[in-house]
């Protein structure tokens, strides 16, 4: 049997059949081919054998101990998360269109101060509207790095 | 009633004064008033090395630095780069990959309402005062806790 | 009136919504939960008790720094599994342990062992006891080339697709093919009984 035939064989036990096409051809040769049809056979029982029966291996150090580690790693890095944008309080987002007023108010009354200076816009006024199916207001801003996150839930690959 | 020649003279000077301040205005809302050129990037972020699509290339590594000091991912590749104008109250719709798109209005004076869509519907709208030399960054979870970054600055 | 939190009866979904808030008590209780789980993974992969324990322990870290990023997609334990998974590729590429493979992947590579193994069907209703039939195949997987093993480990326990493979190991997905294929025939052959001396 051919490397390309006997891949095709492994393939189809494992429904990565690139088309129906395919797998009708498989299935055929799987039908007539008696070489074919004892490889797929001894695949497919090693599969089985493997399912469920994943050797179990236990923690080699009491579970306290493994914690206390992890806990002392964590501590170290302080915060609960450097990458994570925080959850903003529900009084923070009770004020934001007060503060969206007061940014308002401040960018017509002090049009000369703004225009002093890129740091005088404070990068923390600004507004986010979700999505209706995402009701989460995840965002944060970055004075040392001068970047604003704001993060969207639940959209992957874009 | 008799009035001080300083009093009379700040008097006389009032329409100067006035003059002065409607200038000193109006000439700090023209510098806004310009078109803005804004530099939208759309980045992913991973643990895994440089995929083998040749037009993902890493970012530059200034972009990377300030994004390592916040985020967790070892390696960060530009998937696009788009750079367009925006006139005051223009608006415009950049497209970053065939997913996802920004709609970014500029609204004057620094502030911007940039709107994240995926697949055409809307996800995300965002207000904010972008500062020069500052990033607005909208950002989410990619598969495999990976991480997609759609990056606007001003030019 | 406040009634205290009995973290231990909590699932998990509200023990990481809990963590995500920063409650490192309710992220104490999913270690303890999963710890098992995640250490028998890296061990899987890595084959060095010392190794898997420190591995494990940084996984758990990092799952602490990245808590936010967890949306519920999969189960806690999976995206837990998925981040000890990648650092123990990371692991082993840094040791390069490529590099010590035997001379069997080498034949692999060029595609000759395919047809020096016969095909060898092992019996699932052979009348084995659970525990040892987990055991063989702990021996049999440690017989294995860190690759072969890898892909089985990610094929049979994991679940994961050929391209999802490829992708995190680095390679296409044809190699992948192959080398669980041969990780199957020579597991099959092991788990049948038989010793390496007979394959050939």
């Amino acid at each position: 049997m051919k490397t390309e035939t006997i891949l095709e064989v492994q393939a189809y036990l494992d429904d990565e059949l690139a088309s129906e096409n395919d797998v009708k051809r498989v299935a055929n040769l799987l039908a007539h081919d008696e070489e074919a049809a004892r490889l797929f056979k001894s695949l497919k029982a090693t599969r089985q054998l493997l399912e469920g029966n994943e050797p179990e291996v236990k923690l080699p150090e009491s579970g306290d101990f493994y914690w206390s580690k992890i806990a002392r790693a964590i501590e170290r890095d302080s915060a609960p998360s450097k990458v994570a944008p925080h959850v903003t309080p529900w009084w923070v987002r009770a004020l934001a269109p007060l503060a969206g007023v007061a940014c308002v108010g401040l960018l017509l009354a002090g049009s000369g101060v703004l225009n002093a200076g890129g740091k005088a816009r404070s990068a923390y006024l600004h507004e986010i509207e979700n999505s209706v199916d995402d009701s989460s207001g995840i965002s944060f801003h970055s004075q040392s790095q001068g970047m604003t996150v704001v993060w969207v839930k639940g959209y992957e690959n874009p | 009633m008799r009035v001080s020649p300083f009093l009379s003279s700040v008097r006389r000077s009032w329409p100067l004064f006035f003059a002065l301040i409607a200038l000193g205005v109006t000439s700090s809302f023209a510098t806004d008033e310009k078109e803005q050129k804004i530099q939208a990037k759309l980045i992913w972020g991973t643990d895994e090395p440089k995929p083998a699509n040749p037009k993902i290339k890493p970012v530059d590594p200034k972009l990377k630095e300030k994004f390592s000091g916040i985020f967790k991912w070892k390696n960060y590749f530009e998937v696009e780069e788009k750079h367009f104008a925006l006139a005051p109250e223009a608006l415009k719709k950049v497209q970053m990959s065939t997913k996802c798109d920004i709609e970014v209005r500029n609204e004057g004076h620094g502030m911007f309402e940039v709107r994240f869509l995926g697949e055409g519907k809307s996800l995300k709208k965002v207000r904010q005062v972008i500062p020069p030399g500052e990033l607005l960054v909208i950002a989410g979870d990619d598969k495999n806790a990976n991480a997609w970054f759609v990056v606007l600055n001003l030019e | 009136m406040t009634t205290k939190l009995d973290y231990q009866a909590e699932p998990d979904v509200k023990l990481v919504q809990l963590a995500q808030k920063g409650d490192m008590v309710a992220f104490e209780e999913l270690v303890a939960r999963h710890r098992d789980k995640i250490y028998a993974r890296a061990f899987s992969m890595l084959r060095n008790e010392e190794e898997a324990t420190d591995l494990s322990q940084e996984a758990w870290v990092k799952a602490w720094q990245r808590l936010v990023q967890f949306q519920g997609d999969a189960s806690f334990v999976t995206w837990m599994t998925r981040i000890c998974i990648n650092l123990c590729l990371d692991q082993l590429r840094k040791q390069k342990r490529v590099r010590t493979d035997s001379i069997e992947q080498m034949e692999e590579e060029v595609g000759g062992v395919e047809r020096q193994m016969p095909i060898i069907t092992p019996n699932p209703t052979e009348r084995l006891e659970r525990g040892e039939l987990r055991n063989r195949i702990d021996k049999a997987l440690a017989q294995l080339s860190y690759e072969h093993r890898t892909v089985l480990i990610l094929h049979e326990f994991e679940e994961l697709e050929y391209k999802e493979i490829a992708k995190r190991m680095e390679c296409s997905i044809g190699t992948v093919m192959s080398r669980l294929f041969y990780a199957r025939r020579k597991m099959a052959v092991l788990l049948a009984g038989l010793k390496r001396e007979e394959l050939r």
